[in-house]
């Protein structure tokens, strides 16, 4: 436009007044023609015209409308020229107070709003000097838009707000649109929901068994807890990168794979027992609770898995214990049954010994021979079976062992170097000897078996105190003073699969006919019948060690008598022979009637009574059976003894029963024969009780010197 | 109600919201609404939008009220129709008046 120079024209000027003149008549002009009540008039050709006082309020209306739109927002709103000078402001910018820092109600038009932020000071002020640099980048069109969040310290309390500045359109931005927005609300809704989302975070993270989160489709974890990365042994960036089926055992993927076939997407909850593989290769037993959820869009599921580990060893152990329980139940019943016969087949042949002519007798001793290896073994199935009967006596571990080396030696041969290692001070135990010297042997021999090509056996023996925590790491034993007797080899070992096994009765890993499958088991009853424990570690290759905890006493070690010389003389006594097994009953028969003795037979307890009563007869011994149909051998001896004192004693048994004692235990001093036995045997112990009671019967002796 | 069935057809030029439209608007409606109940039709022109309609139909001022039916030939009435009587004339609708 050229108006510029034109205007400096003093005709163009004069020219321009006169025009101005003709448009105000002619305005005036139409408003009286159209009498106020029109506000456009147009001619032929389409030229309308807006009359002045339309032209006014519609001029007015148009920035009553625009007013009306900025006074309504809730933004704190500032128009700017090119050089920062406000222009204009909305109704709100006048409310607007934010302490120290840019505005209030003196800050409005005709003011230089890069003044304003120049001048801001204390809290705000640096980010009044941002806003200013950010308007600045806008005016100077080096940038679209320009918006920063800031906190305002308003008076009472902290406000967050949202500044944003726009320039005015144009090529060359000729000024801006600076807009405060209070987001104040919005920021505390999303703190809340931060923290609502913390919360469910420690929820999921503290739970206090493993869970996480994986993608259906993928199966990749996509959320893990601490529990998780702290029992399964990965980081948790690890697990983000891994799948589920990295946790699983090798062979059980296709069936996991199966598996989440048949997951139902309806939410459920599921609970299956599974094995889990922790990143040191060790497994775990889990039982896992799953959930179909959406996480972060996706179809996934969400998995409590609970660490069951513990619980199972526990199940297996009891379920162990009970079947070692219930296996000795049946191994003790046979065996008893089993005694008596052993006895009739035993006596016969020994009383058919002397009878015989030469050339028999080998073939008698060998039926001998092999019944007593058979009465063996029903031995060592009652200690097992904790049947046995058994003479407990305080004694001292290493003197024991003193007393059975020179037979270990013999036994495990030249190619085992075998230490023994007795500690110190050493506590006492109560316990059979004879049993717990078989325990060392049987011990002694497997390490043997498993050092084919020798090796060391190490026996040694210690006190301990089992504490609470040994106690619950291995199998439940009371915390306490305990005698320990361990057995070590440098042989072959155990292998694991086994080791639940080994003391079960006829289990065996020797070939056919060295082993009989009962050494273990006999070590594993008679340490549990003496209130102890048998713990083995074992290493394939490295050997194997045997640790025995015997419960420890202070009372002293009970002295041994010196043993009798065998008595084996006849006799004219009369002695009340009581067993309800027919054939054993009358092989004692023969045996003591054939020596002198005069016997008096009973078939049971009532029978014996009858003939205590009938006969005036001076009745020496009453020799019976402990545990016999009707009343037993303890309830019959003690009835005889109410009328007939001078009686004596002597108790046959193959094993007791609760009846007569509650741990398998006769009353210390009781006369006890054990079945099956010998015809010299019966002899000889029928004869000590005899010699005992005359004995006891002339207590002027037995005071004397 | 027969012989008042036929309906009255309106075309209304105004410019916008400027102040005498917007009352001849209001007048317009205030008088449908009291005579012409349920038989009125009212079209609104704003020339501002449409400036080649108001020049095709002819209209040189605004507002300019066109009464297309019922008699023959349009009726133009220019102005705020503030003017009650002398419409109803205008629009043949005098023997409504009271």
């Amino acid at each position: 436009m050229s108006l510029g120079k034109s205007l400096a024209h003093q005709d163009a000027s004069q020219e321009v007044a006169a025009l101005i003149a003709t448009l105000h008549e002619t305005g005036q002009r139409l408003e009286e023609l159209t009498a106020g009540e029109v506000d456009t008039v147009a001619d032929r050709d389409g030229r309308t015209f807006v009359l002045r006082r339309a032209q006014e309020q519609l001029r007015h209306a148009e920035e009553a409308k625009q007013a009306a739109i900025l006074n309504a927002l809730p933004a704190h709103i500032a128009l700017l020229d090119e050089r920062g000078t406000i222009l204009s402001v909305n109704e709100t910018w006048g409310q607007f107070v934010c302490g120290d820092a840019l505005h209030g109600q003196t800050h409005t038009v005709g003011l230089n709003y890069f003044e304003i932020c120049g001048k801001a000071h204390g809290k705000g002020a640096s980010e009044a000097r941002q806003v200013a640099a950010g308007i600045r980048s806008v005016l100077g069109g080096r940038n679209k838009s320009f918006s920063i969040e800031y906190i305002c310290e308003a008076p009472g309390e902290q406000q967050w707000f949202l500044v944003t500045v726009t320039p005015l359109p144009g090529e060359r931005p000729t000024g801006a649109v600076v807009m405060h927005l209070n987001i104040t609300a919005q920021m505390r809704a999303k703190r809340r929901l931060l923290e609502s989302e913390e919360e469910y975070r420690v929820l999921f993270d503290s739970n206090p068994h493993p869970m996480w989160v994986f993608d259906v489709e993928t199966l990749a974890f996509l959320a893990v807890n601490d529990a998780a990365v702290r029992l399964y042994g990965y980081s948790r960036d690890e697990f983000l990168g891994m799948t589920i089926k990295e946790i699983r055992p090798l062979g059980e993927v296709p069936a996991l794979l199966e598996y989440l076939q048949t997951i139902p997407d309806s939410p459920s909850l599921l609970a299956t027992q599974v094995k889990h593989r922790k990143k040191d290769g060790s497994l775990l037993e889990v039982q896992g609770h799953t959930n179909p959820i959406e996480f972060h869009g996706k179809s996934a599921r969400l998995v409590l898995a609970q660490d069951v580990t513990e619980k199972k060893r526990m199940e297996a152990q009891l379920l162990q214990s009970q079947k070692m329980e219930a296996v000795g139940r049946l191994a003790g019943g046979v065996a008893h049954d089993f005694n008596n016969v052993l006895g009739v087949i035993l006596g016969y042949a020994e009383l058919l010994l002397n009878k015989v002519d030469a050339s028999q007798r080998g073939k008698l001793e060998q039926i001998l021979k092999a019944g007593q290896r058979a009465a063996g073994l029903t031995q060592q199935l009652l200690a097992f079976s904790r049947k046995q009967i058994v003479d407990p006596k305080v004694l001292d571990l290493n003197a024991l062992l003193l007393d059975v080396e020179k037979m270990l030696g013999r036994l495990i041969g030249e190619d085992v170097d075998l230490t023994i290692s007795r500690g110190a001070d050493l506590g006492q135990v109560k316990a059979d000897k004879g049993q717990l010297e078989q325990v060392v042997v049987n011990l002694c021999v497997n390490a043997r078996d498993a050092m084919k090509d020798g090796g060391h056996l190490r026996i040694e023996t210690a006190n301990v105190e089992l504490d609470a925590g040994h106690v619950t790491r291995h199998e439940p034993i009371a915390p306490g003073r305990y005698v320990m007797l361990a057995v070590s080899d440098s042989g072959c070992g155990i292998e694991k699969e086994i080791l639940n096994t080994i003391f079960e009765p006829f289990f065996t890993t020797k070939e056919p006919g060295k082993g009989t499958g009962l050494g273990l088991a006999m070590v594993y009853g008679t340490v549990k019948q003496a209130g102890g424990h048998v713990w083995v570690y074992s290493e394939v290759g490295q050997g194997t060690t045997f640790k025995i905890y015997l419960p420890r006493v202070d009372e002293p070690v009970a002295s041994v008598a010196a043993e009798d010389a065998p008595v084996f003389s006849r006799g004219t006594e009369t002695i009340l022979l009581v067993e309800d097994e027919a054939s054993l009953r009358e092989l004692a028969h023969v045996v003591l009637k054939e020596q002198g003795y005069r016997v008096l037979e009973a078939p049971d307890a009532n029978a014996a009574m009858q003939i205590a009563q009938s006969t005036h007869e001076v009745i020496h011994l009453l020799l019976t059976d402990v545990i016999m149909p009707g009343m037993n051998g303890r309830t019959l001896a003690n009835s005889l003894l109410g009328m007939r004192p001078e009686i004596q004693v002597l108790y046959m048994s193959g094993y007791t029963d609760d009846v007569i004692a509650q741990r398998g235990v006769l009353e210390p001093g009781t006369l006890l024969l054990e079945k099956p036995f010998t015809a010299r045997v019966l002899l000889e112990r029928v004869r000590g009780a005899l010699d005992k009671a005359a004995f006891r019967s002339k207590p002027d002796l037995a005071t004397s010197p | 109600m027969s012989r008042h069935a036929k309906k009255f057809k309106f075309r209304l030029y105004v410019a916008g919201d400027a102040q005498n439209s917007a009352q001849a608007i209001a007048n317009l409606t205030a008088l449908c609404r009291a005579y012409l109940r349920d038989r009125h039709d009212i079209e609104l022109v704003n020339v501002f939008r449409e400036p080649k309609r108001a020049l095709a139909d002819g209209i040189l001022m605004t507002p300019t009220l066109v009464k297309l039916s019922p008699s023959p030939a349009p009726t133009r009435i220019v102005g705020t129709l503030s003017q009650r009587q002398p419409l109803l004339q205008a629009l043949g609708l005098e023997a409504l008046a009271p």
